[in-house]
């Protein structure tokens, strides 16, 4: 294939990609003389006809808006736009130099003792009340410009703590917990109600009488705290006290699409209790947040769980006692079980680009070892060794 | 703005209904999620190649975008705004897939055809079929600015405008793009569709 039949090829497959035939002159021409590109351009047709057989086009389900719907009623309602945001930045830099003049010819007047002064100060605070309001409008604007535009979509950055500007979608569903579970209607310590930042490592208390320094509650769904707490009440010792859990925050910030958020509080969740589940769910979370080496960290916590002896899992596979893979791998760790499937050994699971970590798992044995009677999974030469992480 | 006003939604421009949207009208936002959902989950699928994850794009896009009218800028189209938020979206559950690709590929190897009462089939149809999964699978494997084209176009019957405006791209970019793929495409399966 020469030069020319190079661009006859680019030609006729723009032609073929626009569905016409090639308009330049010299390219039919050349088409005319050349089977070769006669031969391509025939080829390009083919496959063209052919991708519209082949390709599929699903097409969204009927429930499509009402799901848009749902989302966004399951969210706080839309921000109201400030009333001068409409004037942009350049409106406020001009009443920001108004009121700059004004201001220095009210200090002129003032210094010169005229009876201009009152009026100077009236149209000096005015105007820059005006110039307050724009600016505000006009940041507000520019943060929501910059946020729909730079990247709308765009994941939250990992944080350690749960902002405290959620502390109010926390407490909404607490009480819309308390509504579902038709508790009596309580005050809640003012130190909590607050949202302190010494009440964020802990589980939140429902009920009254609890204090907010109590101790951290079992994670997981609503359940009777048991445990008195050490600056409560007897009274409040003796009557059972639904607590919010950890993992009940990290659900609500899942369906938040707050992954920093999630991932934090499983991390809490998995302090006060460790099990496959949280472990899981807090390196899943922690992951798209984008804080690979604590997700590194909490699935290498589900991997080395509580061993099963003799457990068997929906396969009819053992685990090897005391081989640091609780029984609910299979259900909770789906690259875990791919490995499983094939013989993983030695395979590799980036996590992340930036910075590349990767999990290389060194000796993975396939199910029909397995059966076999073999060692199902075994990972690393030595027990502390259980993940390879790089 | 009239017309939305009286319940003639047809005829108000995207950009007065997400206008009155952000005023509160669920109605006017409603007549956009209907206007453009089809671009946005197309766009979405051509971008994922899952019809699962399309919707949940194309979903969370109406829905981010519903959060954010506030901060709509009139002086944009509503068409480039919205799929400029699908495009995000996509590109960032693109990021989160690759988290957890690396064995992704292997289990698409591995799935297997059912081949229940595959012997009632002729021949020249089951040969038929696997060159069109071959293409299928061809397509898949281009590489992702070249891939979304080709499926909008020649999937769903999209013009170069629509793509372009599903994409954020110039028309003569698509046009490119497109001819890029068949050029790629045509490599692989010349010997094929000869046949």
């Amino acid at each position: 294939m020469n030069l020319v039949c190079r661009l006859v090829e680019r030609s006729v497959a723009a032609s073929v990609a626009r569905g016409d035939e090639p308009r330049a002159a010299w390219v039919r021409f050349h088409l005319k003389r050349c089977s070769a590109c006669r031969q391509v351009h025939a080829d390009m047709d083919a496959i063209r006809r052919r991708l519209a057989e082949a390709l599929d086009s699903p097409e969204p389900s009927d429930a499509f808006l009402d799901r848009v719907w749902a989302g966004i009623d399951a969210d706080a309602p839309a921000p109201k736009r400030h009333r001068y945001a409409h004037l942009g930045i350049w409106a406020a830099t001009g009443a920001s130099a108004l009121a700059l003049v004004l201001a220095v010819t009210f200090v002129r007047d003032g210094t010169q003792g005229t009876d201009q002064s009152g009026t100077g100060r009236r149209s000096a605070m005015a105007a820059h009340d005006v110039a307050s309001r724009a600016q505000e409008g006009a940041r507000q604007t520019g943060q929501a410009r910059r946020k729909a535009k730079a990247k709308p979509a765009a994941e939250p950055r990992p944080t350690d703590k749960i902002p405290p500007a959620q502390d109010a979608l926390i407490r909404r569903l607490i009480v819309q917990r308390r509504r579902l579970a038709r508790m009596p209607t309580a005050t809640e310590p003012k130190g909590e109600a607050r949202g302190s930042q010494a009440n964020r490592g802990r589980s939140i208390r429902m009920a009254s009488g609890g204090s907010a320094g109590a101790s951290p509650s079992p994670a997981g769904s609503t359940s009777p705290a048991g445990s008195p707490s050490p600056g409560g009440s007897p009274s409040s010792a003796a009557t059972p006290q639904p607590t919010l859990g950890w993992v009940d925050i990290a659900r609500y910030y899942e369906l938040q699409n707050d992954a920093s958020s999630a991932a934090y509080a499983y991390r809490q969740a998995l302090r006060e209790k460790t099990d496959a589940d949280t472990a899981y769910a807090a390196g899943r979370t922690s992951e798209a947040a984008g804080d690979i080496l604590a997700a590194v960290e909490c699935l290498a916590e589900m991997l080395a769980g509580p061993p099963a002896a003799s457990s068997t899992d929906g396969d009819g596979v053992s685990h090897r006692p005391g081989g640091g893979l609780g029984p609910d791998w299979a259900r909770h760790c789906s690259f875990v079980q791919r490995a499983g499937v094939l013989d993983a050994a030695g395979s590799r699971i980036w996590l992340g680009r930036v910075p590349p970590v990767q999990i290389v798992f060194r000796a993975v044995r396939t199910r029909d070892e397995a059966r076999n009677g073999s060692p199902v999974f075994g990972f690393g030469s030595h027990p502390g060794a259980l993940l390879d992480v790089t | 703005m009239e017309a939305a006003m009286t319940g003639d939604r047809a005829a108000v421009t995207d950009e007065a209904l997400a206008r009155l949207a952000a005023n509160g009208d669920r109605a006017a936002y409603s007549t956009l999620v209907e206007r453009y959902r089809g671009l946005a989950f197309s766009t979405a699928y051509a971008m994922l190649g899952n019809p699962d994850d399309a919707e949940d794009i194309a979903q969370e896009a109406f829905v981010r975008a519903y959060r954010t009218l506030p901060g709509f800028d009139p002086q944009r189209t509503w068409a480039a705004w919205i799929m400029s938020i699908v495009r995000n979206q996509c590109r960032d559950a693109v990021r989160r897939r690759k988290v957890r690709s690396a064995h992704a590929s292997v289990e698409l190897e591995r799935d297997e055809v059912p081949t229940d009462g595959a012997d009632a089939i002729p021949e020249a149809t089951l040969l038929e079929t696997e060159r069109l999964g071959e293409l299928r699978e061809a397509v898949a494997g281009l590489p992702d600015h070249l891939r979304a084209p080709v499926v909008l176009h020649y999937a769903y019957g999209k013009t170069y405008r629509e793509i372009a405006s599903g994409l954020g791209l110039p028309e003569s970019t698509v046009v490119g793009r497109l001819a890029a793929a068949m050029r790629i495409l045509r490599r692989r399966f010349a010997a094929e569709v000869r046949r």
